[in-house]
């Protein structure tokens, strides 16, 4: 029971179901106390202002209309004032005075829901404390005095801001809008995109407190009904007071306690959560989120950019060629270096050794110790970059470029090598694809890989490498391995790891992760049409 | 007992690793002294003898579908000798084991590094091989599929690279010396083969098992086409009598490697290669030893086996092979002897032949 926290209260009371699925969105307010709503609105309000008392954001809009008295409540600034001028005109002006005198006052409520509520959205719910909760929903709601009935009117315009290209994930082909912090936004940005009646959503209220609302999306034949259950299961497994980020959910969420590498991928592109819901992933929304989680993710995923599917894919395969040497050099150049000078000298070629022998002779310290400085002083810069405010940003690159980079190497401090090396390193880690997680997570085994290589050489490295494959392959996400489909390996799906294979070829969806329709295309490659003779036209 | 499933191709791949990553580095040298020029002719004899491990592993496997090498011993030879020869074969996969620890410490050591103890490489390769059979089966496997591919790589490269140093007139007169000769040769190159016996351990992990002979035996053949390129290659730029003088004929090849200048010096590719194939080989008897004590002890659990067996493995490591000579000493000498012509061949070989004499008293007493 624990388990389906947030479902199972609404079977026990069919009714309110059934009134909720024809009007308004599926929402499923958390399992709760049940009070009715009385039919005295003096009763009503008495309970809603001692619920609410202290809280000076809270509107009570008392007013009449004809003779019957009516209460209105909602949250100051989350409801549009256009709607709720257009509610208040309705109902003071429009409504005719006979009205009030005509229809019992018990059915008051639902003959103003029918006739006179210009709202696309209504429920209509007869438990108080789900109204009350309705209200801390960004919702508005309608009492009626005489009416045991309270209406729910969705007029919810969150504060946002406006729509603003990718930050993380910047194209230079390709959409350019972004996810926003409100849901309903992100969950349209989705849905014009992806115009199928099999997208399905489903909502949950994740928080104890902070009642967030989050989103489960998928394509239902696309995706595997095992892992959408899986993802069910563990949304409503998450009991926790707020849900502030996705990143939060995704940490509650993920397979493993601990992982270096994301095992749930962020993203704030909606053309790529499209891309992923269309490959069988399912995503989920949450509420004042801009990042939308996509999910089963493989390490693969992290070395491309939406980019790459808009691209010539002969000019793809060279730019993913040289992001897995950005890899490789991310993680392993530094450690490389002060083992190959350290322990190997005799496998650099003569001129070389000499080069670098030169450029260290004056620098009083060990090359470890020299890397991991630069190295250390490489990541406070990143990270003071990231927090400082725009206008000292100037400050930090002079500071970076000129005194730790120039003045270091004239001072004899560090070696000219050494500051390539660690400049090579930092643009890799950049120049890795889409993956910022990645690319901060890397720092990680990088720093891992410079101990091992300074301590045991070559060795060292190729221990590094073995124990971060270990890692990386007993890894999964919601349960497909994270290492497909280079290991297990399946020749098959290769089509979109090391290359792209152009759109014409990418025929099937990965079977790690899709469910039963595997047919992504069935366009004819392009091909040039028969040769005609020349045109008669031409030859007058 | 082992909870992951592997694919067949997972456990030819898994084959290959655990046989190439270590037979190409010292079979040529061995070879070579024995019968010089004509190296390469043991790995072909020698892939005859590996078939037969194969194939005989195999079919017993399918006498007894579902149950490991060790769990079907007793219900051949009956309870108290088959659990004898049980707990035999667990102490051959632990003290392997230990051999190759040993000798992958002590490669390292006369290659790259010879200021650094040996116990430093015993420890650090045993204890990450105790971290990946503590992942899981699938784990490592799969960690393997990534592995093999730079391997052969690595190899492929060692084979051709060093073209400009060879002159194939070395490599004749084709068979010259006494088969006698080549046939104790053979026995030396076919124990490595013969650790296709491991895959007795892995059949009832498998998924499916429709293509695993023939897997099994690609995985023989394919091994002798490699050793013997690589015999080649070592005689092609030696010369049959100074190959069998060098103490690592291979990694001498690497550094022979120099193409325009440009690609120079891939001793590096040799101990990269060392390290990798041998991660998995060490997992492999690692894995191998545990399950067998396990089994054979009669446990239904292996993992709280692991940590004891380690520290096991690591102290036999430390114990056993003095030297580059006694190590050289060991494999031409003893191996053969200790693996193909015992555990690997005869003993398997003679489970087959009690399994065929008696079905029918079998199936009475069923």
């Amino acid at each position: 029971m624990r388990s389906r926290k947030g479902v199972l209260p609404i079977f026990f009371r069919k009714k309110s179901l059934n009134q909720r699925a024809s009007t308004g969105p599926k929402q499923v307010p958390l399992p709760h106390d049940y009070k009715e709503i009385s039919t005295s609105l003096k009763e009503n309000e008495a309970y809603l202002r001692q619920e609410f008392a202290n809280t000076t954001d809270i509107v009570f809009r008392e007013f009449y209309m004809g003779e019957t008295r009516c209460l209105a409540v909602w949250v100051d600034g989350l409801i549009n004032s256009r709607v709720s001028h257009d509610l208040f005109r309705s109902l003071m002006l429009d409504v005719p005075p006979e009205v009030s005198r005509k229809i019992p006052s018990r059915d008051l409520a639902d003959y103003l829901n029918r006739h006179f509520l210009p709202f696309y959205s209504t429920i209509r719910v007869e438990d108080m404390v789900e109204l009350k909760r309705w209200v801390l929903m960004h919702k508005m709601i309608l009492l009626v005095d005489g009416s045991p009935v309270g209406l729910v009117l969705d007029a919810e315009t969150p504060p946002t801001r406006g729509m603003t290209e990718p930050v993380l994930e910047s194209v230079v082909t390709g959409p350019r809008d972004s996810f926003l912090e409100p849901l309903r936004i992100n969950t349209a940005l989705i849905r014009s995109r992806l115009g199928d009646i099999r997208l399905k959503s489903e909502n949950f209220i994740v928080g104890r407190r902070s009642n967030t609302l989050v989103t489960l999306m998928y394509v239902e034949d696309l995706a595997n009904p095992e892992i959408v259950e899986e993802a069910r299961q563990r949304l409503s497994r998450v009991d926790i007071d707020g849900l502030i980020d996705s990143s939060i959910l995704k940490e509650l969420i993920q397979d493993r306690r601990y992982s270096l590498f994301p095992l749930i991928k962020v993203s704030e592109r909606p053309d790529k959560v499209v891309a992923d819901l269309l490959e069988g992933r399912f995503a989920i929304v949450v509420d004042g989120s801009p990042q939308v989680l996509t999910a089963p993710t493989l390490f693969v995923e992290f070395l491309q950019t939406a980019e790459d599917y808009y691209m010539n894919p002969i000019v793809v395969w060279l730019v993913r060629l040289f992001r897995y040497l950005a890899l490789f050099v991310a993680t392993n150049l530094p450690g490389l270096y002060v083992a190959v000078t350290t322990f190997h000298q005799e496998m650099l070629p003569i001129p070389l050794v000499f080069t670098v022998a030169g450029a260290r002779e004056t620098v009083p310290f060990p090359a470890f110790i020299e890397a991991l400085s630069i190295l250390i002083t490489f990541e406070l810069l990143w990270e003071a970059g990231i927090r400082l405010p725009r206008i000292v940003g100037g400050a930090v690159n002079i500071v970076g470029a000129l005194i730790l980079g120039q003045a270091a190497v004239q001072a004899g401090l560090v070696s000219q090598a050494m500051v390539i090396v660690i400049a090579a390193t930092a643009i890799s880690n950049f120049a890795l694809g889409s993956g910022y997680e990645l690319a901060s997570g890397i720092r990680l085994v990088r720093l891992i890989n410079l101990v091992a290589g300074s301590v045991l050489g070559l060795y060292g490295i190729a221990l590094g490498f073995l124990a971060f494959m270990v890692h990386l392959t007993a890894l999964r996400s919601f349960g497909v391995p994270y290492m497909a489909p280079l290991a297990p390996l399946r020749l098959r799906e290769m089509k979109d790891v090391i290359y792209r294979a152009p759109w014409w070829d990418m025929t099937r969806r990965p079977a790690l992760i899709a469910g039963e329709d595997l047919t992504r295309s069935k366009t004819p490659p392009p091909a040039p049409p028969p040769e005609r003779p020349p045109s008669q036209s031409r030859r007058k | 007992m082992e909870p992951g499933k592997i694919s067949e191709r997972q456990l030819a791949f898994l084959m290959l690793t655990v046989t190439i990553s270590t037979v190409i580095f010292f079979m040529p040298q061995i070879a070579a002294r024995a019968v010089e020029q004509d190296a390469w002719l043991t790995s072909v004899i020698a892939t005859v003898w590996g078939l037969i491990v194969a194939v005989v592993i195999v079919a017993l496997a399918r006498r007894f579908p579902g149950q490991t090498f060790i769990e079907y011993l007793p219900s051949i030879l009956g309870r108290p000798l088959g659990k004898l020869v049980g707990l035999l074969y667990a102490f051959w996969f632990l003290s392997v084991g230990a051999f190759i620890i040993r000798e992958f410490g002590m490669f390292l050591n006369i290659t790259i590094m010879p200021q650094t103890p040996v116990m430093v490489f015993v420890v650090t390769i045993t204890a990450l091989a105790f971290y990946a059979v503590r992942s899981g089966l699938e784990t490592w496997a799969r960690v393997n599929e990534i592995l093999l591919p730079l391997i052969l790589l690595g190899v492929l490269m060692v084979i051709f690279l060093p073209f400009e140093h060879m002159d194939l007139r070395r490599l004749l007169p084709v068979g010259v010396h006494p088969l006698g000769t080549m046939l104790v040769s053979s026995f030396t190159s076919a124990s490595w083969r013969g650790e296709v016996l491991l895959a007795g351990m892995f059949i009832p992990a498998l998924v499916s098992t429709c293509h695993t002979s023939r897997n099994l035996a690609l995985v023989v053949i394919i091994i002798g086409v490699i050793l013997a390129a690589v015999e080649m290659a070592v005689v092609a730029v030696f010369g049959g009598v100074d190959a069998g003088q060098l103490e690592l004929p291979v990694f001498s090849l690497a550094r022979m490697i120099s193409l325009a200048r440009i690609i120079d010096r891939l001793e590096a590719i040799i101990v990269i290669m060392w390290v990798l194939g041998n991660f998995i080989k060490v997992c492999a008897f690692l894995y191998c030893s545990v399950v067998a004590t396990a089994q054979v002890l009669g446990f239904r659990e292996f993992q709280f086996l692991l940590l004891p067996v380690t520290v096991l493995v690591i102290a036999l490591a430390d114990n056993v092979l003095e030297d580059v000579a006694e190590f050289t000493d060991f494999l031409s000498n003893v191996w053969a002897g200790y693996s193909l012509l015992s555990f690997e061949m005869i003993v398997p070989l003679l489970l087959y032949l009690l399994v065929l004499v008696r079905p029918a008293e079998k199936r009475g007493a069923a």
